[in-house]
């Protein structure tokens, strides 16, 4: 007996021109990758990947420019030196800046070293709360931006504080004042970082460096801190006057692989900062109100007490006040009812809601008033609970 | 950072609070907080300028804490030093360490006749060679000439001068840290 099978028709044609239809770059990218995260990357969905804090400089709260070499400038970002006697400085937030963003933090030398002695150096740091900082386990990739007009070897490091481990690399500006590209592997960190909200990893770029500091030769692998790494193989100088360097587009991630810049918008950058620093700006407007004035008694005489909710919520830790001057606030009833205050002082620290201490006036026990700005235009309250 | 004029602040209920005081030109209220990194900083003056950074006396509580921070301190610097001087030196390398151990074997011992182990030499610290004494050294002038010489072995001259440093921060460290390091 005959048996008859039928098969549907296929076009043989187009089943041999799918067989070379190709997986794109991007394919090929996820076909090589080795890891689900580096899968995970590629295709945009690595959550909130970048752990660096205004890694695009677009925040500055303390406002201006910087002649500090030992203390924070646009937020997040601190120069941390060593002597340095005769070199000087001015950091901006520059509007000069790669394809992709808006601004760059920007050192332009004022005054020379002459001579860089071997204990010299000048860092711009940025340290990363240990509690975020688990990752590292992983391996990170370190990104950024960078420009100057110094052309040569410069020293970049990762330490992780609790371990006391650094991982000292290099990168070189190959061409003056052009802005380049630049990517570091680092891999995983075999020790652990604590879960808490102390200092967990520091990032540090160097600009200048002395010999103490540079000689170090043990550079991309994670060692045991010692100073002589903290600049290891650094070369340039960016230490003569009108000597330039400028950053941006900074990004440490988990995984192997450098991808886009994760750009967040300015009010979630901003939101970010706040956990570290926030401001009361009078922002141009005097007499605005902050809060409300309880006047007591205390042993130390009678004051008023004023309740802050701070705007960007909870902060790192109990903050430092530091404001304009005292006289720029008062305590008031009416426009014409009102005292400068003479002192302020944390009188109860809070992470969310700390308590002044204010001196205005004096009978002021039993009486509420508001707490806000006196003449001043240009009046602030500060609140640092930076690393 | 040059810490000045430093006070204590009392709250309502007499409980101290925060400091004032005028950190390089500016006034700040810095919270009794160890977490906050201005409160370090007025530990550190408290070591480091003693009271010349504070309104009449330092308060009790924070000589106390400054104390207890640089006790700290000197142990962190000394354990690291200790450590750093029981590498082996360079110019001298170090020598091969055996030790006797069992080699997972037993026997009987026919005068007792009981079951003994069999014992083998093991190498527990490799012997490392002495690095070159003195090396060519090439140096170059402004205009670009070079001139070799021979010259101490650069990894020796850091070997020593890390030593020094070492030696130096063991010699200066109290007694009272030396006692906590070894468990006293």
């Amino acid at each position: 007996m005959a048996v008859k099978i039928t098969q549907s028709e296929i076009n043989v044609r187009e089943k041999l021109a799918e067989l070379d239809k190709p997986s794109g770059i991007a394919g090929e990218a996820m076909l090589r990758a080795d890891t689900p995260q580096e899968q995970q990357a590629i295709i945009g969905m690595g959550g909130r990947k970048n752990l660096i804090i205004n890694g695009d400089f677009k925040v500055n709260q303390r406002g201006g420019s910087f002649t500090t070499k030992s203390d924070y400038t646009l937020d997040r970002w601190k120069f941390q030196t060593d002597l340095l006697d005769e070199y000087t400085h001015n950091v901006t937030q520059s509007t000069d800046a790669p394809p992709g963003f808006l601004n760059s933090l920007a050192i332009a030398v004022t005054a020379s070293e002459a001579s860089v002695a071997s204990t010299e150096d000048l860092a711009l740091s940025q340290f990363i709360e240990a509690q975020n900082c688990q990752v590292a386990e992983l391996g990170m990739t370190l990104s950024f931006w960078v420009k100057s007009n110094v052309t040569g070897t410069f020293a970049v490091h990762v330490s992780a504080i609790d371990p006391n481990k650094i991982y000292p690399s290099t990168y070189t500006i190959d061409h003056p004042n052009v802005w380049e590209k630049k990517t570091i592997v680092i891999p995983p960190l075999k020790h652990t970082i604590n879960s808490d909200n102390g200092q967990g990893i520091r990032l540090s770029f160097l600009t200048i460096s002395g010999s103490a500091y540079s000689v170090g030769d043990d550079i991309n692998q994670w060692s045991t801190y010692t100073s002589s790494l903290f600049a290891a193989k650094h070369q340039a100088q960016v230490k003569n006057n009108a000597d330039t360097w400028k950053v941006t587009g900074v990004q440490l991630e988990g995984g192997s692989v450098a991808t886009p810049f994760e750009q967040r918008s300015y009010g979630e950058e901003f939101a970010l900062c706040q956990r570290y620093y926030q401001k009361f700006d009078a922002d141009g407007q005097d007499y605005t109100n902050i809060g409300i004035a309880v006047g007591t008694t205390a042993s130390s005489g009678t004051k008023w007490y004023v309740p802050i909710v701070l705007p960007g919520g909870r902060m790192r830790t109990d903050p430092t006040l530091s404001f304009s001057a005292a006289s720029d606030f008062r305590c008031t009833l009416q426009h014409s009812n009102s005292d400068n205050c003479s002192s302020i002082v944390i009188g109860y620290p809070n992470p969310t809601t700390p308590n002044l201490q204010v001196q205005a006036g004096s009978n002021v026990a039993g009486v509420i008033r508001m707490f806000g700005y006196s003449a001043s235009t240009t009046a602030y309250l500060a609140f640092d609970a930076e690393l | 950072m040059t810490i000045e004029n430093a006070t204590l602040n009392i709250g309502e209920d007499d409980v101290k609070q925060s400091i004032s005081c005028v950190l390089d030109g500016q006034k700040f209220s810095i919270p009794l907080r160890e977490a906050n990194r201005h409160y370090q900083l007025v530990l550190d003056a408290i070591i480091e300028q003693g009271a010349d950074c504070w309104d009449g006396d330092i308060p009790t509580e924070l000589q106390t804490a400054a104390d207890a921070k640089q006790f700290a301190q000197q142990l962190q610097s000394y354990t690291t030093a200790t450590a750093r001087l029981a590498q082996y030196v360079l110019s001298v390398g170090r020598e091969e360490v055996t030790e006797s151990q069992p080699t997972g074997r037993q026997v009987v011992n026919e005068e007792t006749q009981e079951m003994e182990d069999v014992m083998h030499d093991v190498i527990t610290v490799r012997a490392i060679e002495p690095v070159e004494a003195r090396v060519e050294v090439t140096t170059y002038d402004e205009e670009g000439k070079s001139t070799t010489a021979m010259a101490e072995n650069p990894l020796i001259t850091q070997d020593k001068a890390e030593r020094a440093e070492a030696q130096a921060i063991v010699d200066a460290t109290p007694q009272s840290v030396i006692d906590t390091y070894n468990g006293e």
